[in-house]
Order: C-alpha cells, then structure tokens, then sequence
C-alpha cells in the first residue's frame, strides 16, 4: 500500500515542481525583458544601439554616447524604472498579506491607514515649501506614527482582537484624510494645492537616485519579512485560537506582519504617492493561478506586482504629452484585466 | 503521559462561575468525554485546560508540571486541538491544511521541508483519507473536513488529542467513522483523547471515563459506566431520560434519550 501512493504524490510533486520552475523563469525573464524596452520608451527614445553603448563602453569603438543619453538612461529611467519594480513588489506583497492575516479578501495596504498617514505627511511637507528628500522623510514618518497608534488602539482589555484592530485603522485612517483634506483647504490654489493634488494621485515623476536609496531599503526589508513569513501567514488566516493552538506565536507573527507592511506601504507612499488596486488586485490574481496557499502567494504577487507596475508607469509616462497620474491607471488598466482573469478561472478558490 | 486538572475554577470578571472545583486526569490510551448541557461550560471547560483562556483559579497539568510554565512550542507538540470546523476565507488544500500541523516543529522562520510531507502523508494515512489529499477543504464533506482536521492535530506527534465536539453536525454514518477513528487511534497507538459531546451514547461507547459538568458549575468524574446512569444525565439535562444497554454482536451499546413531559406533570413538578 505505502509505494504506489509514495510514488504517486512524487510524481506529481515533480510535475508541480517543473511547473512552478517555468512559472518563476517566465516571471524573471518577463521583468527583464520589460525593464530594458522601459528604458527604451519614452518621451526622449532611446535606441538598442544607444543602449548597448552605454552599458558597454567598449563594444563600439569611435562611438561616443550623447551625455544627454546616459543622463536619461542612468539618472532618470533605470531609478525610475526600479522603483517602480520595488513599489509593485511591495504593494502586492503587503496586500496578501494583509489579507491573510485579517482572513479577509477586501483588506489592502491602507487597511490600517498607513497611507493615509504618510499622504499627510507629505501633503504637510509639501505645505510647508520642504525639499523632496524632507517631504520624503516627512510622509514616512507619519505613515509609521499611523500604524503605532493603530496599534496601541487596537490592545483593547482582554488583548487585542483583529476587529478592534481593523476599526482602529478606519479611525485613524479617517483622521488622518480628515487631516489632508484640512492642510489641501489652506493650501494656495494656485501652484501649492495642485502640487499636493497632483501627488496624492500618485506619480513616479520625482525619482531620482537619492529618494531611490532612502525608500528602497525599508520596501526590501519589509519585503524580506513578509517573504520570510509566508507560510506562517496560512496558519494566520484560521481563527486566532486555533493558529495558536498549532503552536504559533500568533501576537509576535501578527506584530511582525504588520511591521513588513507598513514598512513598504510608509516608504511607496513617501515616494510615489497613493497608488490605489495594486494591492487588492495583484494577490487576488495570484490566487486566481496558484491557489490560496501564501507560499505562493506572496513570491507570485512580488513577480506580478513589479511586472504590473512596470507597465503601468511606463504607460503613464510615454502615452501622452503629459504624464497621467499611476492611480488613474492602475484603475483603468486592472479593472478589465481583472474581470477578464476572473472570468476565465473563475475567481479565487472557496 | 498523564493530563490533568486539579480544582480548576472559570468565572468571567463579573458574573456567576461557569466551572466551580473542576478535577479529572487521563492517562495514556485513555478517552474521556465531556458532557454537560447547553451553557454549561464545555467549550469553556476545554479552553481553559488547554491554556487559550485562563482558570480562575486551579490548573492543568502536564505529567505534573504546571500548563503555564511550558513553552507554547513544547505544549502543541504533545497536545494535538481539533477545533469544531468553521468556514474560512481562504480555503486550502487538504494537504496544505494538514501540514499546519507540523507549526510546533518549526521555527518563525523556517518552512516545512520533505520530512514533514512525509508526516504528513502518514496522518492522512492514519484516517484513511490519502486519496484525498489535493482536494480542496471545501470540496470535501464534512466527515471528511473533521478527519482533516484530526490528521493536522496528528501531525504534531501529539501524546493527546483534545476534540471540541467532533461528530457534532455530521450525519450518523460519518459520526460512526469519526468515533471509530478516534477510538482506533487511542487503542492501536495508546494516545489519549479528551472530547466534548452532546451524545451520553457516543460517550458510554467510546469512552473510559466521563466528566458530567452540573448546571450549578460543579461536575462529577468517574469511569464511564459509573456516571453515566440515568440519574445524574437527568440531574445533568433536567429532563427525564431513558437509557437501556443493548448488546449487538460482542459490543454493548447504549440507547439514551429524553422523554418529553406532559404538560401537568411538568408544571407539578416545577411546583
């Protein structure tokens, strides 16, 4: 009895395995691929030639690259390029997770109003006239005061419960929007409030090196942990006292969770502005393919977030004159692309 | 291994005591049910022994060391919990349900490897339910998702297995399969189980020992046979009961249940 079904479940197991082999080669080549045509398209377009000769200084001998050229491919499109990746990443990844640990398939990065906190905090540098890199610092900071104090809220008496913790997001998240909208009121209408507005749609436009290298390593290291957590986070999503009864240390992966997530969601914000769907969407497609399981999950939302994310900027900055804000997009662009998957697989599996 | 607990006593902070002096202890390969009436404190009775919601006053022991001293990790390798089966928001397959069980094994950052898959087949295995191991949980009946739910709390190794309710809401075919799972496991491999019914029968069937919890809090343990008389089930309940022993094969089995009260008699009684 013990060899044919031994030998059955390997089989299957290695089928399962080439699979998920072809699925991440295809992923990692697809962000490849896209990341040098993005570097390519663009307002200012720049040939395969150019390309290869400014990666490769000696390949053409004689030719000299415009310093225009390597100013556009290494000082604007590759960081902007990677934050786009990271941001995509990010978002996805901190969205399933989120939606595991509150066992809820609504919840987003801003379910505890870490967004929110950090547009305020933007919206309030821009305010105050500071240099990007401060309003950078300024929204980061805010977007973790956020999730601190929706922590603290959320330890009610008999410890804290996951809806005491959701109300508190709403809470905050609400005051802090009520905040945004009070610094937008005094803003001046002229060139101030647009700037705000403009920004609170999301846009990658202000990439440069220096804010890449502020944000890039809190979105890594937030990334790194819920990478880490992923299969904790299907105990995470079983009601509480059953999680612990399997022997989970159900308070520190929750803490844990919710740190990695408002790590990446504080530093996106900081420096994109609010990007809306990501989140919500990508997981869900994910699901859609793979199934619920978060060892999957949360790898396949970081392959498809960044791929996601790429296009979208990229779209967002190549097809008009002017640049159209990401979260109008990722609206436009994910709506039908979601109805079409969900159509086809027949949504997530229950 | 020998579980116990020693006058254990549950009230929330304001209000009238739910366990009141609570003692009992099971060894190894010994089953014990858990009777009572709606209310009076089963679940309750299970959370607290198990450490998810504290006594009051008393405690569980563990081979004689106090449940609170152990580390959570320690504690959910030797004490398997198979909850009543909720509906989840995300459903799993079998397989990946089952090998959360293997969670007391393994660190906070580690993920399960090829030896605990090969656990998990074995439980699965062990309640006959290999064949459906890639189905996913809500594809599957309930007497089957509770088998599931026993095979996780196998995978821990566990030397106990505390069930809440498990053949509640399952036709009378799938309780028979559950019980008889339970009672194979305990005999063949010498685990102990603690369980909650709302059956005397099931308990006098597969049961060495009972615990009858009273509706003032207090509660009486003993081996099976000697509690469940038809005396204390109607002390229990506060209905009139009917119990006979009927012997098929080599097996006896007990047929218990209430007798409905004409209205007089009920209201004479009540005077």
């Amino acid at each position: 009895m013990a060899e044919p079904f031994r030998g059955k479940g390997t089989e299957k197991m290695k089928g399962s395995n080439r699979k998920k082999g072809l699925w991440i080669a295809g992923t990692l080549g697809a962000i490849v691929l896209l990341s040098i045509a993005a570097i390519m398209v663009g307002r200012y377009a720049v040939s395969p030639r150019e390309l290869l000769q400014a990666f490769f200084p000696g390949l053409f001998p004689g030719e000299e690259v415009p310093a225009a050229v390597q100013n556009v491919i290494f000082n604007i499109r590759i960081p902007r390029i990677l934050l786009a990746l990271l941001a995509g990443a990010g978002l996805s990844a901190a969205g399933g997770a989120f939606q595991a640990l509150f066992s809820n398939p609504l919840a987003t990065p801003d379910t505890l109003g870490v967004a929110t906190g950090a547009s305020f905090g933007a919206a309030l540098g821009i305010l105050l006239g500071l240099p990007g890199l401060l309003v950078q610092l300024c929204a980061l900071g805010t977007g973790l005061l956020a999730v601190v104090l929706v922590y603290t809220l959320g330890q009610g008496k008999t410890g804290s419960s996951m809806i005491m913790m959701i109300l508190s997001g709403m809470v905050i998240s609400a005051l802090f929007s009520a905040l945004v909208s009070l610094v937008k009121y005094t803003a001046d209408p002229q060139d101030v409030l647009p700037a705000i507005t403009f920004w609170l749609m999301g846009s990658l436009t202000g990439t440069t090196r220096e804010t890449l290298f502020m944000g890039a390593p809190l979105i890594l290291l937030g990334m790194g942990i819920l990478y880490v957590l992923r299969w904790k986070l299907n105990a995470m999503s079983l009601p509480e006292e059953e999680a612990a009864s399997l022997g989970i240390p159900v308070k520190r992966i929750r803490w844990l969770t919710i740190l990695g997530s408002a790590m990446i969601t504080a530093s996106v914000v900081s420096m994109c502005g609010l990007i809306g769907w990501v989140g919500l969407l990508i997981p869900h497609v994910s699901r859609m393919l793979f199934g619920n399981n978060n060892q999957s999950v949360i790898p396949a939302s970081m392959g498809f977030g960044s791929i996601f994310m790429l296009v979208i900027d990229t779209v967002a900055r190549s097809a008009t004159a002017a640049e159209i804000p990401v979260s109008i997009l990722t609206a436009v662009i994910g709506a039908p692309f979601f109805i079409g998957l969900l159509r086809k697989t027949g949504g997530i599996r229950t | 291994m020998i579980f116990e607990v020693k006058e254990g006593n549950f009230a929330y902070k304001q209000g009238r005591e739910i366990l009141s002096k609570v003692s009992f202890s099971v060894k190894d390969g010994q089953i014990l049910s858990i009777l009572g009436a709606n209310g009076a404190g089963k679940t309750t009775l299970l959370r607290c022994m198990l450490g998810l919601l504290p006594w009051s006053a008393g405690g569980s022991y563990l081979d004689g060391k106090d449940l609170r001293k152990i580390p959570s990790r320690e504690l959910w390798k030797q004490i398997g919990y198979v909850p009543q089966a909720k509906p989840l928001s995300f459903v799993y397959t079998v397989k990946e349900m089952v090998v959360l069980g293997r969670s007391a094994h393994l660190r906070v950052w580690e993920q399960p490897g090829a030896e605990d898959w090969a656990v998990v087949e074995q439980c699965l295995k062990r309640v006959g339910i290999s064949h459906l191991q890639d189905r996913l949980c809500s594809r599957i009946s309930g007497g089957e998702y509770q088998l599931v739910l026993v095979a996780r709390a196998l995978a821990a190794k566990p030397s106990m297995l505390v069930l809440d309710e498990p053949e509640s809401n399952l036709d009378f075919k799938n309780q028979r399969i559950v019980l008889d799972v339970i009672r194979r496991l305990c005999e063949e491999e010498n685990l102990s189980a603690v369980l909650n019914t709302h059956y005397p029968e099931h308990a006098l069937d597969i049961s060495h020992l009972s615990l009858l919890l009273l509706p003032d809090g207090t509660s009486v343990f003993g081996s099976a046979s000697e509690i469940l008389t038809r005396e204390s089930l109607e002390k229990a309940f506060d209905i009139p009961v009917y119990l006979e022993k009927v012997k098929i094969g080599q097996r006896e089995y007990a047929c218990v249940f209430p007798v409905s009260q004409p209205a007089e008699e009920k209201e004479e009684t009540e005077r």
